[in-house]
């Protein structure tokens, strides 16, 4: 049924309780996960919310029937509900208290230092986490974690239509802010930086 | 559910285009965000395993209990066997046994009883339908018993064949407490004839808390008596097995007994 050595060998013997196929999935799906939370919840919450993920994905694995890119898919939708459950809260607490600490809003102009001084995955995220929410999640599942657009409609409880467009907005977003910065810095940055340089004032 | 997810595929596999402008910056971004794990993303990996596997063992045992949901009636016998057993170590002080005198194998031996000689070894005990003996001469009726199903038992209880268990047991009632005891070690036989001097303990001292039921040390066959207890037990009636003058009594040690080293009341002394 899968090939010996893949993914869908791998999610399979998982879904048998074997630890060690665990393992080669988590390696291989954590990551792209971790990474869509953070454009979801900010980088502070992330990893709080990865973990009560794969805690409900280990719980409920007996419900799962699928393969590799099956696997990503249904653990991409209990992570995104885990981190909903997290914004409500969120903004309930800021509702009752206005209180706006711990609180990790988009920081656009953090994102363009970040750009200026390098792409980091962590800065990448942060310019994918500037869009508003339906463009940013539609880019995630589409550009980053490759799904298609089904995939990425079932997860986000919309008409693949509607993703399609998300994502080919948030695209041309980033495409327009990235470009309406002077390209020479950018050039600037990545070839003649010298090593050790803090970056272009 | 299980069908939406077996149709998921990845672009990877599809090579569908991914619609969008396209520039060079937004494609260093993508990449950036596709970049591999890094280390510190992969730290709780190991928690995460732990999830995995703390998670399998408890869906294993719930589908297990899943499996006896499907039959209800093995379902309520389970669980009356639970709580027989709950509550005989619950009351495994002896004192619910004196009560209902249904376990008389739980007796402790006194000071009082500390009387008995060498002839209480084990062997001894076979005539005493009261004694521990008792119960493991039950076993196998008492697996026939807790393997049937609920709606079976009080059927199965009114057979001839079982008229001896209920007596056993003291009642009908008694039955299934009677039965966890009886076929809650199973590996004990071994121990059985030579293990415990305490069988031919009186059963009308059954109230002793501090003799625990479960023999966490017993006796070898090569000191078959610990004759803590040497005295002269109350049942003296089964001397089937003459004292072994290998192992005279003695009196001077039997006489405090409360804290054995060597728990050795056995709620079912075999003898297989």
């Amino acid at each position: 049924m899968s090939d010996p050595g893949s993914l869908d060998e791998a999610v399979a013997l998982m879904c048998r309780g074997d630890g060690d196929a665990f393992r080669v999935v988590y390696r291989a799906v954590h990551a792209p996960l971790l990474r869509y939370l953070e454009v979801l919840v900010g980088p502070n919450d992330a990893e709080d919310v990865a973990s009560e993920t794969w805690g409900q994905a280990c719980r409920d694995l007996d419900r799962f029937t699928g393969d590799a890119d099956g696997f990503r898919g249904w653990v991409t939708t209990i992570g995104r509900h885990r981190a909903l459950d997290l914004l409500r809260l969120r903004s309930r607490r800021i509702r009752a208290a206005e209180d706006l600490t711990g609180v990790d809003p988009p920081d656009p102009v953090d994102t363009e230092v970040a750009m200026l001084e390098g792409i980091t995955t962590g800065a990448a995220l942060a310019v994918i986490r500037s869009l508003p929410r339906d463009q940013a999640e539609a880019v995630m599942l589409r550009a980053v974690m490759g799904l298609d657009v089904a995939s990425a409609a079932a997860i986000l409880g919309k008409r693949p239509g509607a993703v399609r467009s998300a994502a080919h907005r948030g695209l041309t977003t980033l495409a327009r802010r990235l470009e309406s910065r002077p390209a020479s810095l950018v050039e600037v940055r990545d070839t003649f930086v010298p090593p050790g340089a803090e970056g272009v004032r | 559910m299980s069908t939406v997810w077996s149709r998921f595929r990845t672009r990877r596999r599809e090579q569908q285009p991914l619609g969008g402008a396209s520039s060079p910056q937004v494609d260093r971004l993508l990449d950036s965000a596709r970049a591999p794990a890094t280390p510190p993303e992969l730290a709780r990996e190991d928690e995460a395993v732990m999830l995995f596997h703390r998670a399998h063992l408890d869906r294993a045992t719930a589908s297990k209990r899943d499996d006896m949901r499907a039959t209800p009636s093995a379902r309520t016998g389970v669980k009356a066997a639970v709580v027989s057993a709950g509550a005989v170590l619950l009351l495994s002080s002896g004192v619910a046994f004196a009560a209902t005198g249904h376990a008389p194998w739980q007796a402790a031996q006194s000071p009082a009883d500390a009387r008995s000689t060498a002839t209480s070894d084990g062997p001894s005990d076979d005539g005493s339908p009261t004694t521990g003996p008792a119960t493991s001469g039950f076993r196998g009726l008492c697996r026939a018993y807790l393997s049937g199903n609920k709606a079976v038992h009080a059927r199965a209880l009114e057979s001839p064949a079982f008229t001896a268990l209920v007596t056993a047991a003291g009642g009908v009632d008694g039955v299934a407490a009677f039965c966890v005891m009886a076929t809650a070690h199973p590996s004990h036989p071994a121990d059985g004839p030579s293990s415990d001097p305490t069988d031919a303990g009186d059963p009308t001292h059954p109230a002793h808390p501090s003799h625990p039921a479960h023999p966490t040390h017993p006796a070898h066959p090569s000191h078959p008596a610990h004759p803590t207890h040497p005295a002269h037990p109350s049942h003296p009636a089964h001397p089937t097995h003459p004292a072994h003058p290998s192992h005279p009594a003695h009196p001077t040690q039997g006489a405090n007994p409360t804290h054995p080293p060597h728990p050795t009341h056995p709620p079912h002394p075999t003898h297989s």
